[in-house]
């Protein structure tokens, strides 16, 4: 077995430049399938964990097909609806911090208050003494880095709508529950962000609905609707429904990648299973001729496609996940992040997808070594005069 | 040790390329014999010793070496008689050429649990026997004739087989070479092996060393001297 296993390295070696390229070929195509489906399931857990923790319902006004602020006492309305567990008006937005190019999310919170978020509370309580004093934030991990890179450690001057300047202090770094979700906020005290939006002391971003029985959220969402025809009101679901469809989109960007691999895998394929040369032919000849049964070719033969096959598996796959979560997907990610390049950096989390990895292994590594073995076992099971002569 | 009985061997049966290689052909060779097999190119000479090392099967008749029916063995057991019984000296050498002298002589080996002081030390005598260890780490296509050649009966020799089977073993090579390679002959005779050579070079005709003389003319023996 192992002076097989030596002849069968040998053998590679002697065809050094042709199971080199089979072998860079086999490689970057699990190495593209590979990290298409890791980030691909990075980013959908770490999109579902971020859904998961949305309202129920969201409550926005339109007016003239834009969203508007919406007056924050219609939550008291909402609230003694039946089945309505609570509702809360949110005041949060986007503030474009241009020297990064990137969009901060702002969002207002009352210190020892009820938000609409459990990971919110968690940060309005722990930093509450802080969110107390005039004009402090608390600011996620992303936004720290990128304002300490443009040098505001401590503050930072906001631009109101009338062109005034508002100092906050960052009174904090929050440690983020899951990154996509905030890695990019900004927490305030609620008042402080109506004055650097400009909104009105009665009006909030939007209002966010919880139900009890989740049963119930369409009826409620309807008859939300029906009492204030001005607004738009999303459920749970809808949100769902409308990142998976974006995501699924920015997918398909991957299908043309995803089917150049596979074709490129089943050229190769093709061309170890549609025969071997008139070389491989005679060497197996004279192989038998020597003495080797079928059973000894067979596995030189199969301790090449293992080495080619396996090895081109698993350095891929360490590549793969390399690339993923040690270089954070150069090029691939911002393909798939879309608009969110416009936020502050994050490190994808680690979420390896066992099965996808499983699935891609059974797909290629049997498939090129029976591709290897039946036309060597063919040439093997010919008597060995024919062969060599 | 070798029996050829009513050997008939035809290639391509009831088609229209149908080829009669050999017909009922019978002899037999003793222990330790030289037997040269003579005849023109077509007439049989290497069908025949591709039988006798169970590369092929009869159509009909029977090859028996030291009373094992190899016409009858298994493929598997076929490869098995070879790697133990016979060491085959090709026309063209058939060495792999992309493989060093070594590695060439001790394929035979390969397949067999041997480690490796063992595998070493069976190359390293044949080697040295046969003045090619010089040439260890050299890829067989870049040896010359003779170098080709030694290293072609190195390797028939490794795994020390009772006998020996050469066909047509000096038709690539010059005058020189064949005399060098009839010296070898004259030494793995002097060693107890049986030999056969299918030749049709007139230098190992009516041979000291020879036993015997079987000429075979379009399948058929026409002629055999002692």
């Amino acid at each position: 077995m192992k002076n097989l296993f030596a002849f069968a390295l040998s053998s590679l070696t002697r065809r050094g430049s042709k199971n080199f390229f089979i072998f860079t070929i086999f490689t970057l195509m699990i190495f593209i399938l590979a990290a298409i489906f890791t980030i691909t399931h990075a980013l959908k857990s770490e999109m579902f964990m971020t859904l998961d923790a949305l309202p129920d319902i969201t409550v926005q006004r339109v007016v003239a097909g834009k969203q508007t602020d919406i007056e924050a006492s219609r939550s008291e309305t909402i609230a003694g609806m039946f089945g309505v567990a609570d509702a809360v008006p949110r005041v949060w937005g986007y503030y474009y911090f241009a020297k990064a190019g990137v969009n901060f999310s702002i969002v207002g919170v009352e210190a020892f208050g009820t938000s609409y978020k459990k990971s919110l509370d968690v940060v309005a309580e722990t930093y509450a003494d802080r969110l107390m004093e005039e004009n402090t934030m608390i600011v996620g991990p992303g936004v720290a880095e990128t304002l300490k890179r443009h040098f505001f450690s401590d503050y930072f001057y906001f631009v109101k709508p009338d062109g005034d300047l508002k100092k906050v202090t960052i009174a904090g770094v929050f440690k983020p529950s899951t990154v996509l979700e905030s890695n990019d906020i900004i927490v305030m005290e609620i008042g402080l962000v109506r004055d650097i939006f400009g909104m009105d002391d009665t009006m909030a971003t939007d209002i966010v609905v919880r139900v009890a029985n989740p049963e119930e959220i369409p009826t409620i969402a309807r008859k939300i609707s029906e009492i204030y025809p001005d607004t738009r009101v999303v459920t749970k679901e809808d949100l769902k429904i409308s990142y998976q469809n974006v995501f699924d989109y920015k997918s398909g960007i991957f299908l043309a990648l995803f089917i150049i691999a596979i074709f490129t895998f089943f050229i190769i394929i093709y061309d170890k299973a549609s025969g071997l040369s008139s070389e491989e032919k005679r060497e197996i000849g004279i192989l038998k001729a020597l003495g080797w049964k079928i059973g000894d070719i067979l596995q030189v033969k199969f301790f090449e496609a293992i080495v080619i096959s396996f090895g081109g598996y698993l350095l891929a796959v360490t590549l793969a996940l390399g690339y993923v979560f040690g270089l954070d997907a150069p090029l691939m990610r911002s393909l798939f992040m879309g608009y969110s390049v416009l936020k502050p950096p994050f490190e994808l989390p680690f979420v390896l997808d066992v099965g996808t990895l499983a699935l891609i292994f059974f797909a290629t590594v049997p498939v090129y070594i029976a591709a290897t073995l039946i036309p060597s076992w063919k040439a093997a099971t010919l008597e060995a005069d024919e062969v060599i002569r | 040790m070798i029996e050829v009985l009513n050997v008939t061997k035809v290639f391509n049966p009831g088609r229209p390329n149908e080829m009669t290689a050999l017909e009922d052909v019978s002899f037999s060779v003793g222990e330790n014999e030289l037997v040269i097999l003579k005849g023109p190119s077509g007439s049989g000479k290497s069908t025949l010793l591709s039988l006798i090392a169970a590369l092929q099967k009869p159509t009909s008749g029977e090859v028996v070496v030291e009373g094992t029916r190899v016409s009858k063995l298994p493929d598997d057991f076929a490869a098995l008689f070879r790697r133990e019984k016979i060491g085959f000296i090709f026309q063209k050498f058939n060495l792999i050429p992309t493989l060093s002298v070594f590695d060439n002589i001790v394929t035979p080996l390969i397949p067999e649990k041997l480690d490796e002081s063992e595998l070493m030390a069976k190359a390293e005598r044949v080697m040295e026997e046969f003045s090619i260890a010089h040439k260890r780490y050299e890829p067989a296509k870049n040896l010359s004739g003779g170098e080709q050649q030694r290293t072609a009966i190195a390797r028939a020799l490794v795994n020390d087989p009772p006998i020996i089977l050469a066909d047509e073993p000096t038709a690539n090579l010059d005058a020189k070479l064949s005399a060098a390679f009839l010296e070898y002959v004259r030494r793995i005779k002097e060693e107890g092996k049986t030999i056969v050579i299918a030749t049709h070079d007139p230098l190992f005709f009516g041979l000291d060393i020879a036993d015997r003389e079987i000429e075979l003319r379009d399948g058929k023996i026409v002629k055999s001297e002692e």
